[in-house]
């Protein structure tokens, strides 16, 4: 056998949807952080309920990582069709766990050096549980030609199937077993890949949707109104399944136009408040939006992208709602827009995003994506860091400053900074009436000219002000290179990854990455690139919107583009390709 | 007075064209009358108007309701003036001339007034004239 | 707590933009007189409207308020109404913003059941742009968008709230301040959504439904002898009534069916405003450091 690799793998489940993929999938990640190995798992799942192929796609390390990694080493294959589709991604050494007799090219995986470990799944499923168990086979073959120890796979099997009855965990149980048992036997001297459990303390497994909610909660946020939509669903899902006693108000709207508006109308009465959509949801949110943009009403927006346009790809990722969402809306308002790149700072745009928006008293955008949203990392716990979270209400009125209130309170009242004190409704003193019309300091509507000049000065100054606020972009890697790559947002896990790929295979390239991307930190942007040698934007869209808003807001023209529009997430091995 | 010699007579004041244009501004105002005019004050009213007109008079209730405002009062006489023009080509709709069509109404309505005012006795115009709402006993007293 | 409220301090200096002989005036004047019976002082009311004529009525009126966007209203008042279920919450819209474009969360408000007023100035047509028909304009009424009449069944707010689970179902005419008032008042007690669909005219643009011609149709549920608005059957045969007679006055009332935020359990231990304030003070984040369990 030729020498071990230890810990430095990744693992490929493909199925049919309605195979339990995602659920094998997630408690295989499990097993793996209990383990104390460091995972990256990215999902590729189609919108429909059954049929067809998804994938999921598993990352060790013992180091943290960003993205997920072509090759992978290990094949899980639930179904035949499997195999053809990933036959140019697996890696010479590696190998396929499949259903023996199951019709698979053993010829041309074996031409690829890719071994074929065929397996009784379907009979150890029904000898030790039934045939809807072959999946555990599966996990245990895949623990087994590891030789990660099958403990850590007992304890989620134990969780997972807790629900349905002790019967049904001790025969899962079995299966998992009886197909460790075997693969290990004969195949593990002929497998590499090995998998072994390190000491350290509990890592979390989280995504970006899950990192956004925790923020948010620790935010003050508690009130979500939302309608279900891919892939933004699991945001007001699992702020519904907190206690009770937190007090978050989550409402399923019947349409997005009313989730928007009832945050709206939540954040106007006084409370932090928050909704969570996709580009199409998005879409139907717009008129709202300049609603909340004209009133200077806080509200918060997470935009999920997708594929689109239109329906689109309903399960796959794209970053092409940057331009959209900068310009959303008819007419001019301020609006703030945060782009987070991992999961660390999902979290904190997660109360970020309220601060910002209580001080500038306007809408705040959360631009996400499917493949931050759902792809699942390892973190320490300290990397969430609840000591950090701080809340603050801006300019907002205490019951004390309202009592002492003369001559009527001015909701919109211009000042030097373009925000005006805030009432909450429900101080006699404090008494408004906001409106979508152009309006006077009091709320009244008008249209008078001298007016309706200071006031759009007032509403746009605040972009002044909060660009103060607005992160420049990061570098990753040496001060100095011959390339330097250009993303925004989910694009960074990659980037970074193909930079050190880069650098390390003797070449010279570093990385600047946006998570702030409105008001544009112009400035700073065009300081970095012009200290640069050659720039390449790497753009998850058609239309390269990343250079597009750099051009428009510095001047700058990137070198290069490279655009990846086909739904599926860069890898670092694709960027590095494209770059030759 | 006689019905007929009435409207004609509102019709003189208000420099209308056509008996039914001022027949119609009599008739809304006797049923705006109808919804603010006590049972009591109608039966003393009805003595004095020609039965055409007191007949409006008949629904009117013991307590008729104490917030009818002059816009509502106006709006019956209102209802039936046309306000509206060509097409809106700016705007879309109907172009409105409702400032001019709504002075115009009071205007009507206090040619009523005058027309009424001469059928009763100044006691009775009084009283009639507290039961009127805000702004529309004025109209009537300077009928 | 102010314990008694004159109507008055509700009144504004405001340039009120209606026509004159409007149905809004006196929709304006029966709310104030409903929020003062109910001694509800400015700053304990939130008015949320949409777009249209009489969608300008907070602009009006010393209350809190918020003109939103078209057919919005309701979402907007529910989301408020969430946040700190201590305001009474009134909805003021049209025809066209309250049943047209906001048709969809007419619907599920009444399924929803929060503690909502919502007061639909209804004059069958589209008053601010100028004359087009709406959704409850009768068929064959004819306006710029309509040149051969309105094709469409009427739309029948009153059946439509029944069948959608709505737990008060009232209506009104303009022309009758003090009936209105009335409404209201017992729409804003009623621990749940009340609908006041109030008939009025629009004398500009609707020379068909007039002040004479719904004064010549409508007949008051009050003085029907025996009839009973908790049944809802009852409610539907009245609720079909249209055209030669429209019956005003309370259609149905359903008594004791929890609001919607009854219901929330997350409600329970506060409001998310008011939490917010105790928050904002201490963030109390260690609290949430178990939550980190979830994903181990």
């Amino acid at each position: 056998m030729a020498d071990a690799v230890i810990n430095d793998m990744s693992i490929l489940i493909g199925g049919d949807a309605g195979q339990g993929v995602e659920s094998s999938g997630a408690g295989l990640c499990q097993s793996f952080a209990r383990g104390g190995l460091q995972v990256f798992a990215m999902q590729d799942y189609r919108s429909r309920i059954r049929g067809g192929h998804n994938f999921y796609q598993i990352r060790l390390s013992e180091r943290p990582m960003y993205s997920h990694s072509n090759p992978v080493h290990l094949i899980l294959a639930l179904t035949a069709e499997t195999v053809p589709l990933h036959l140019d991604n697996v890696a010479a050494g590696g190998a396929v766990i499949f259903q023996e007799g199951l019709e698979v090219d053993e010829g041309g995986l074996k031409q690829r050096g890719v071994q074929c470990f065929a397996m009784p799944l379907v009979s150890i499923a029904e000898e030790h549980g039934s045939r809807i168990m072959t999946n555990t086979a599966a996990l245990g073959a895949a623990a087994g030609v590891c030789e990660w120890p099958l403990p850590y796979m007992e304890g989620v099997i134990r969780e997972n199937f807790q629900a349905k009855g002790p019967g049904v965990v001790e025969s899962n149980l079995a299966v998992a077993q009886a197909a460790y048992d075997l693969a290990r036997q004969h195949y593990a001297t002929a497998f590499a890949y090995k998998l072994q459990p390190r000491n350290g303390p509990p890592r979390m497994l989280i995504n970006g949707n899950e990192a956004i909610s925790l923020g948010a909660l620790a935010g003050g946020c508690r009130f979500i109104s939302a309608y279900p939509m891919t892939p933004a669903t699991s945001i007001i899902e699992w702020m519904a399944a907190l206690p009770p006693e937190l007090g978050v108000v989550t409402k399923h709207a019947e349409d997005e136009i009313a989730a928007v508006c009832m945050a709206i109308g939540a954040s106007y009465a006084g409370a932090r408040a928050m909704t969570a959509t996709s580009g199409g949801g998005f879409s139907l949110m717009v008129e709202a939006l300049g609603l909340a943009g004209m009133t200077e009403v806080p509200l918060v927006v997470v935009e999920a992208q997708r594929g689109g346009p239109s329906t689109g790809l309903p399960t796959r990722t794209e970053q092409a709602d940057l331009l959209f969402v900068i310009n959303a809306s008819q007419g001019e308002l301020p609006r703030l827009v945060l782009a987070p790149g991992t999961v660390e700072e999902c979290f904190e745009a997660g109360w970020r995003a309220f601060n910002l928006a209580e001080r500038y008293q306007c809408p705040v955008i959360v631009l996400t994506d499917q493949f931050l949203a759902t792809s699942l990392r390892t973190l320490e716990k300290e990397a969430i860091d609840f000591s950090s979270v701080t809340i603050d209400r801006g300019e907002l009125l205490s019951p004390e400053q309202l009592d002492s209130l003369e001559n009527g309170y001015r909701r919109f009242a211009f000042s030097e900074s373009g925000i005006s004190p805030r009432a909450i409704p429900g101080h006699p003193k404090g008494v408004y009436a906001a409106t979508s019309d152009e309006h006077d300091e009091y709320g009244h509507i008008t249209e008078e000219i001298e007016n309706r000049r200071r006031m759009m000065d007032k509403r746009m100054r605040k972009l002044g002000a909060a660009a103060r606020e607005i992160r420049p972009p990061k570098r990753y890697g040496p001060d100095q290179a011959d390339l330097t790559l250009v993303c925004w947002g989910s694009a960074c896990g990659p980037s970074r990854e193909a930079v050190d790929l880069i650098n390390s295979d003797g070449g010279s390239a570093n990385l600047i990455h946006f998570s702030d991307l409105w008001p544009f930190p112009a400035e700073e942007t065009a300081g970095m690139l012009d200290a640069c040698r050659r720039t390449v934007a790497v753009e998850q869209n058609y239309t390269s919107q990343l250079a597009r808003l750099i051009r428009m807001s510095t001047g700058r023209s990137l070198d290069r583009t490279i655009n990846n529009y086909d739904g599926r997430p860069f890898s670092p091995e694709d960027i590095v390709d494209e770059l030759g | 007075m006689e019905y007929r010699e009435l409207v004609a007579q509102v019709q003189k004041t208000a420099k209308l064209t056509s008996f039914e244009e001022a027949e119609a501004a009599t008739l809304a105002v006797m049923r705006a009358l109808s919804e603010v005019l006590s049972q009591e004050q109608a039966r003393r009213v009805q003595a004095c108007l020609p039965s055409e007109l007191s007949s409006f008079l008949e629904c009117c209730r013991p307590e008729p309701d104490p917030h009818i405002d002059s816009q509502t009062f106006i709006g019956w006489t209102l209802s039936g003036l046309d306000a509206t023009g060509p097409r809106d080509k700016t705007l879309g709709g109907l172009d409105l001339f409702s400032v001019d069509v709504g002075e115009e109404a009071m205007r009507r309505c206090r040619c009523v007034f005058c027309a009424l005012k001469a059928c009763l006795d100044e006691a009775l115009q009084e009283d009639f004239a507290r039961e009127l709402p805000e702004t529309v006993c004025d109209w009537f007293r300077r009928a | 707590m102010v314990t008694e409220v004159d109507p008055r301090i509700y009144d504004t200096t405001a340039e009120i933009t209606w026509c004159a002989g409007c149905g809004d005036f006196a929709i304006l004047k029966a709310v104030k007189l409903a929020l003062a019976d109910l001694d509800i002082a400015p700053h304990e009311v939130l008015i949320v409207s949409g777009i249209g004529c009489g969608s300008k009525l907070p602009d009006y009126i010393n209350a809190n308020g918020y003109m939103t966007i078209h057919g919005r209203p309701l979402a907007v008042a529910t989301g408020a109404k969430l946040a700190n279920p201590d305001l009474h919450v009134l909805v003021v819209d049209g025809d066209g913003d309250g049943y047209g474009i906001g048709g969809n969360h007419f619907i599920h408000t009444c399924r929803r059941n929060p503690n909502i007023t919502q007061i639909v100035e209804n004059n069958q047509i589209y008053g601010l742009t100028k004359g087009q028909y709406s959704p409850t304009s009768d068929v064959g009424f004819i306006t710029t968008t309509s040149p051969d009449g309105a094709i469409e069944a009427a739309f029948n707010p009153m059946a439509i709230a029944l069948a959608a689970g709505a737990t008060f179902v009232g209506r009104s005419f303009s022309g009758e301040p003090k009936h209105m008032a009335e409404l209201i008042a017992r729409g804003i007690t009623h621990r749940g959504y009340a609908l006041i669909d109030v008939l009025q005219p629009c004398v500009t643009f609707n020379r068909v439904n007039t002040y004479a011609w719904y004064r010549e149709r409508i007949y008051h549920l009050e003085e029907e002898q025996g009839y009973d608005s908790s049944d809802r059957m009852a409610a539907w045969a009245r609720a079909q009534e249209w055209g030669e007679r429209i019956p005003v006055g309370v259609i149905y009332q359903a008594e004791g069916a929890p609001t919607y935020e009854d219901q929330v359990r997350a409600l329970e231990g506060g409001s998310p405003a008011g939490r917010l304030l105790e928050l904002a003070k201490m963030p109390a984040t260690e609290q949430y450091e178990t939550l980190k369990e979830r994903f181990i």
